[in-house]
C-alpha cells in the first residue's frame, strides 16, 4: 500500500461515492470468491518467491554488487567461471537429451519383456538423494576407484568436467526420458505405415519421419537439462574439483567469504540465463510441438523385433541401466562397509553414527518438515492449476509463470534470496513509524529455529510439478462439468471443492508424491538457511562427504532413499482407491 | 415428479438488445447481434440455426456462462444480466451430459439439492421421485461411466429437473445419441416439460428436433434472428429465403412477373399466372422467389401430341420439364427436373412401380395454389 492509496480512500468516502457493486455500465458478472482466491495466492507467491528474488536483485544491483556482476565479463578468473557454467550446461544438455531419447526409444519401440522394471530404473535417479551418484562414482572410478584403480590399475582423475558430466547426465536424463517417452507413445503409428507404404525402409522412416517430428522434443529436453545442470550446486561441490561454476562460486562467496553482496551478484549472473532458457523452453519451444497429443493413435503399434535393431538397442539400454544399478548398489553396499574399496569389512558403525545424535535429529526434522510442506505444495499447486486453466482469463500466463518460478530459478539463488530476505524481520517505515510486516523466518534467531523458511523453500520448490500435473489433468476435463455444477447452484469455490478437486485427485496424488521426494532430496536452497536448531539430512550428507567419511554419507543416502520410497508407497496406498467411483475423465459414453 | 402447473405463471425470459462480441486475434466478431426476444411462461422455445449463428452463445448468456457485451436479460422482470450462474434459477442440460464422473447417479441428482441445504429426508424424497420419473431407480448407485449414452442423458435431465428451475436450458442435448434414441428422448423431454409446465429454451441445429419439440422456433443466422414463429409458420410461411432454405428442402422458382397487394400476389411462374400468398415485405422487395416444397410438386408424364388436361378450378397450365435424375428412396421417389424456372426437386410419395419416370422423359410440372409462397429474394 502506498501513501497515495491511503490518501485516496478518505477522499472517496467524504464525497459519498455510490457503492461499487451497483455501478451501472460495469458489464462484467464479477466473481468475488475467485478474485479473493487470486489475491491470496498471489500474496503467498509474493512472499515465497518474489520477495526473496527482489532481495537478491537489491544486493546485486548495489554499487559493489554491480562491480562483481561486471567482473564476470572483464576479470579472466570470473569469466572462466561463466564459461565453465555454460560449457557444463551445454555438454550435459546434449548428452542427457541423447541418453534420454535412446532409453525412451528402447522402452517404447523395442520388443522386450520387463518394460515396467526398465521404466522404474530409468526413474530411480529422480528420487535419489544428491551426492549419492557423485560419491558412488568417485568410489567406483575416481583416483582410487574400485574399477579404474583396483581392477584396471589406472590412475584417473575424474574431478572436474568429466566427473561432473557423468554425474549430472546420470542424475538428470530421466527428465528427457519422460519427455520423449510421452512423445513417442503419442506418435501415430499410421505415419510409420504410410511411410512404409510409400516405399521407405524402417531406417529411412526413422530419419525422415520420426526424428523430424521429435525436433521440438529435443529442443525442450536440451533446454530443461541445461537449466538443471547450471543450477546444480551439490555435485560441483563434491566432484567439481577446480572446475568452478557460478553456483559453487556463489556458495563459496556466502559461506566462505561471508560476502552476501558478491554471492547475490553471482546469483544474478546465474539467474539470467536460467530464466531466459526457461522462458524460451516453456513458452516458445513448448508450443511448437508437431506431435498431436490429443488425437488417438490409430493403427497397430509395431515394435522392433528384428535382431539388427533390437540387439544393439537393448544392449545399450541394459548397459545404461546396469550403470544405474551399480551406482545405487555401491551406495547401499558402501553403507554397510568400513571404507568401500579399501577396507571392505562389513560394519553397522555407519548407521550407528548416523542414527545417533545430529544424524538422528536431522532425519526427524527433515521428514517432519517435508511432511508439513507436501500437502501445502500439493493444494497450492492444484489451486494454481485451477485458476490458470479455468478461472483467470486475462493474465493466466503470468500467474502460471509466477508458480513456475520455483523451478525456473536455480536453487542456489532461491537459497541466497531466502537468507537475505528472511533472516531478519521485514520492516516497513511509513512516515517515521516502523511496522513489522513479517518476523524473521529463517536463521538461528528465528522462531522454530528457522524451520518456517525451510518449509517455505520446500513448498516453492515443489509447487511447479504439482501445478503442471494439475494443469494437464484439468485440460482433460470437459469444462461443461464445471458449468453444470455452477448451473446447479455451486459458486466457484464450491465447484473447486466438490468437483474439480475430486476429479484431479490422481494428479494431486502424483503432485504430492513428487513434492515429498523433492523436498527430502533438495539441497541447494536449504544449504543457505539451515540452522544449528534445524538439521537437514542433505546438509549432513554434504558435511560427511566434505570430511571424507563416505561410509556415513552412504548410510545417510540409503536411509533417505528408504524414507522417500516408503512414504511414497504409503501415500499412494492411503490416497488411492478409497470409496472410488472410478474416475472417468471427460464425459460422454 | 409430483408438482404440476407450478410454473405456469412464471419463467418468462426477456432479452433486450442483447449483444455479445468476442475479441480474438483477427479483431472483434459479433456472435450475437442485437437480439430481442420474449418467451411465454411455460413455453417450449427452440433456437435453431447453423453452427456459428449465435444460438449457443445466446443460451450461455442466459445461463450466465457468458457475459453480454451489452443488453439485458430479465427473468420474470428481475435483472439477471450480471448474476453468476449459480444465482440464477435455471438449470442446464449439456450436450456432453456433463455428469460428475466421481459421483454416483444418485449423488449427481442430489448435488444441487445438497447445495440448497435441504434436509436429508427431503433430498432423498426429491431424488427418488426424480429417478423414478426418468426410470433410473435401478441405476441409482452406478457411476456415470457405467451407463449408456441414453441413460446418461436421463440422469442429466433428472439432475436439472429436480432443482425445480424456473427455466430449463438445453444445449443440443441429443446430438450425441443415435438416431432411434434421439427420437425417443425427444418425446420424453417434451412430455416431461409439458407435465411440469417449466419454460424450456432449447438449442439445436437439427430441424426435426426443433419441429417436433417446440411451441415456437427462433431461426438464427449470423447473430441475428431471422424469424420467430410456430413450426407451421417457419415451414410454410418462412420470412426469408434463408429460413426457407434452412428448414426442409426448398425449390425457389424464378417468377417472370410479380405484383403484390398486401399479403397476396399475382405471379407468373411455370408458364401460367397464379394467385399466391406472400411473405410480409414482399411488396417492397425488388426481387422475388416462389417457394415450393418438393412434396408439393406434381409431376405428370407428358403425352406427346395431346393437350394437357386441366382440372377445372385448380391453377392449371403447368410448365414443362425434362427429368434430369430419378432416385428411388423406397418411401419416395425424388426427381430432379429441368424447367424454364430453374431446376426443380420433386418428391413423389408411395410411388406406383409402373409409373416411375426415367431420366430424359418429358413431364408437366405443377403445384397447388395454396402450396406456393412468395418471398423477397
Amino acid at each position: 500500500m502506498t501513501a497515495a492509496n491511503t490518501a485516496a480512500t478518505p477522499a472517496n468516502t467524504t464525497l459519498g461515492a455510490p457503492p461499487p457493486a451497483r455501478v451501472r455500465g460495469r458489464r462484467k458478472a464479477f466473481d468475488w470468491p475467485t478474485a479473493a482466491v487470486v489475491v491470496v495466492v498471489v500474496a503467498i507467491l509474493g512472499i515465497l518467491i518474489i520477495y526473496p528474488l527482489a532481495s537478491v536483485f537489491g544486493q546485486a544491483l548495489s554499487a559493489r554488487g554491480w562491480e562483481v556482476v561486471r567482473s564476470t565479463l572483464t576479470d579472466p578468473v570470473n569469466r572462466q567461471i561463466v564459461v565453465n557454467t555454460f560449457v557444463l550446461g551445454a555438454v550435459v544438455g546434449v548428452l542427457g537429451t541423447v541418453l534420454g531419447f535412446l532409453l525412451a526409444y528402447v522402452q517404447v519401440k523395442v520388443a522386450f519383456t520387463g518394460k515396467r522394471w526398465f521404466h522404474l530404473l530409468c526413474l530411480l535417479p529422480v528420487v535419489s538423494p544428491p551426492f549419492a551418484a557423485a560419491t558412488a562414482i568417485i568410489t567406483l572410478i575416481g583416483r582410487r576407484g574400485i574399477i579404474t584403480h583396483g581392477m584396471l590399475g589406472l590412475d584417473t582423475n575424474i574431478y572436474g568436467l568429466p566427473g561432473l558430466t557423468i554425474v549430472l547426465v546420470m542424475s538428470f536424463f530421466p527428465v528427457a526420458y519422460m519427455n520423449f517417452k510421452g512423445m513417442l507413445e503419442n506418435l501415430d503409428p499410421a505415419l510409420d505405415d504410410a511411410s512404409a507404404n510409400l516405399g521407405a525402409s524402417k531406417w529411412t522412416t526413422f530419419w525422415k519421419v520420426t526424428l523430424p517430428m521429435l525436433v521440438p522434443g529435443f529442443a525442450a529436453s536440451f533446454l530443461l537439462l541445461f537449466v538443471e545442470a547450471i543450477a546444480d550446486l551439490a555435485n560441483p561441490l563434491v566432484i567439481g574439483g577446480d572446475f568452478t561454476v557460478l553456483a559453487s562460486r556463489a556458495y563459496i562467496a556466502i559461506t566462505g567469504e561471508y560476502d552476501i553482496v558478491a554471492g547475490s551478484a553471482y546469483s544474478l549472473v546465474l539467474l539470467m540465463p536460467a530464466l531466459l532458457v526457461f522462458v524460451v523452453q516453456q513458452y516458445w519451444v513448448g508450443r511448437r510441438s508437431t506431435v498431436s497429443v490429443t488425437g488417438k493413435p490409430a493403427g497397430q503399434k509395431r515394435l522392433i523385433t528384428h535382431p539388427s535393431g533390437r540387439v544393439p538397442l537393448l544392449a545399450f539400454g541394459v548397459l545404461v541401466l546396469s550403470a544405474i544399478v551399480l551406482i545405487y548398489l555401491t551406495v547401499i553396499v558402501g553403507a554397510f562397509t568400513k571404507i568401500l574399496g579399501i577396507n571392505n569389512e562389513f560394519t553397522l558403525a555407519n548407521f550407528q553414527y548416523v542414527l545417533s545424535g545430529i544424524g538422528n535429529e536431522s532425519i526427524k526434522d527433515t521428514t517432519l518438515l517435508a511432511l508439513i510442506a507436501t500437502p501445502i505444495a500439493g493444494i497450492l499447486g492444484m489451486l494454481m492449476a485451477w485458476l490458470v486453466v479455468r478461472k483467470v482469463k486475462r493474465g493466466s500466463g503470468l500467474l502460471d509463470f509466477l508458480g513456475m518460478l520455483g523451478l525456473a530459478v536455480p536453487g542456489t539463488v532461491v537459497g541466497i534470496g531466502y537468507a537475505i530476505a528472511f533472516n531478519t524481520p521485514l520492516r516497513v517505515q511509513v512516515g517515521g513509524t516502523t511496522y513489522q510486516l513479517l518476523p524473521a523466518l529463517g536463521g538461528g534467531a528465528a522462531m522454530f529455529g528457522g524451520a518456517v523458511a525451510i518449509v517455505m523453500v520446500y513448498v516453492i520448490r515443489s509447487l511447479p510439478s504439482g501445478q503442471r500435473t494439475g494443469i494437464a489433468a484439468l485440460q482433460q476435463i470437459d469444462p461443461s462439468i464445471d458449468e453444470a455444477a455452477a448451473s446447479l447452484g455451486a459458486e466457484s469455490t464450491t465447484v473447486f471443492r466438490t468437483v474439480t478437486l475430486p476429479l484431479i485427485r490422481p494428479a494431486f496424488l502424483a503432485g504430492l508424491i513428487y513434492a515429498f521426494a523433492r523436498s527430502m532430496t533438495t539441497l541447494s536452497p536449504i544449504i543457505f538457511i539451515t540452522t544449528p536448531q534445524t538439521q537437514i539430512m542433505t546438509k549432513q550428507i554434504l558435511a560427511e562427504v566434505d570430511a571424507g567419511r563416505f561410509g556415513n554419507a552412504f548410510a545417510f543416502c540409503t536411509l533417505l532413499l528408504i524414507i522417500v520410497l516408503s512414504v511414497m508407497g504409503l501415500m499412494s496406498l492411503l490416497l488411492r482407491g478409497r470409496n472410488d467411483v472410478r474416475t472417468q475423465i471427460g464425459a460422454g459414453a | 415428479m409430483s408438482t404440476t402447473d407450478r410454473h405456469r405463471d412464471s419463467g418468462q425470459i426477456s432479452l433486450t438488445r442483447l449483444v455479445k462480441e468476442f475479441t480474438g486475434r483477427d479483431g472483434t466478431t459479433r456472435a450475437v447481434d442485437d437480439i430481442d426476444l420474449v418467451t411465454e411462461p411455460g413455453e417450449f422455445l427452440t433456437l435453431l440455426g447453423p453452427s456459428g449463428c449465435g444460438k449457443t452463445t445466446t443460451l450461455r448468456m442466459i445461463a450466465g456462462f457468458e457475459t453480454p457485451t451489452s443488453g439485458e436479460i430479465l427473468l420474470d422482470g428481475a435483472d439477471m444480466t450480471r448474476l453468476t450462474p449459480d444465482k440464477r434459477p435455471m438449470s442446464m442440460v449439456f450436450q456432453s451430459y456433463a455428469l460428475f464422473p466421481h459421483l454416483s447417479v444418485f449423488d449427481n441428482v442430489a448435488y444441487g439439492l445438497k447445495l440448497k441445504k435441504m434436509s436429508k429426508a427431503e433430498i432423498n424424497e426429491s431424488v427418488e421421485s426424480a429417478l423414478a420419473s426418468m426410470d433410473l431407480v435401478k441405476l441409482a448407485n452406478r457411476a456415470p461411466n457405467q451407463l449408456s449414452g441414453g441413460q446418461q442423458q436421463r440422469v442429466a435431465l433428472a439432475r436439472a429437473m429436480v432443482m425445480r428451475p424456473k427455466v430449463l436450458l438445453f444445449d443440443e442435448p441429443l446430438s450425441n445419441l443415435d438416431a432411434k434414441l434421439r427420437v425417443q428422448m425427444r418425446t420424453e423431454i417434451r412430455s416431461l416439460q409439458q407435465r411440469l409446465g417449466i419454460t424450456a429454451l432449447y438449442v439445436t441445429h437439427d430441424q426435426d428436433e426443433a419441429m417436433s419439440l417446440s411451441d415456437r422456433i427462433v431461426v438464427m443466422n449470423r447473430g441475428k434472428i431471422e424469424q420467430c414463429g410456430t413450426p407451421d409458420d417457419i415451414y410454410r410461411r418462412p420470412a426469408t429465403v434463408f429460413v426457407a432454405d434452412f428448414i426442409g428442402q426448398a425449390n425457389f422458382l424464378d417468377p417472370a412477373s410479380v405484383s403484390v397487394v398486401d399479403s397476396s400476389a399475382r405471379v407468373e411462374v411455370l408458364g401460367s399466372q397464379r394467385e399466391l400468398p406472400a411473405a410480409p415485405g414482399s411488396a417492397e422487395a425488388g426481387a422475388h422467389a416462389v417457394l415450393v416444397r418438393p412434396e408439393s410438386v406434381r409431376v405428370t408424364r407428358t403425352v406427346t401430341g395431346e393437350a394437357v388436361d386441366a382440372a377445372p378450378g385448380e391453377s392449371v397450365v403447368g410448365g414443362r420439364g425434362r427429368i434430369l435424375r430419378a432416385v428411388f428412396y423406397g418411401a419416395v421417389v425424388e426427381y430432379e427436373i429441368d424447367t424454364d424456372a430453374g431446376t426443380i426437386i420433386a418428391e413423389v410419395a408411395d410411388p406406383d412401380p409402373s409409373a416411375i419416370l426415367v431420366e430424359g422423359e418429358l413431364v408437366e410440372v405443377d403445384f397447388p395454389r395454396s402450396r406456393g409462397w412468395l418471398l423477397p429474394a
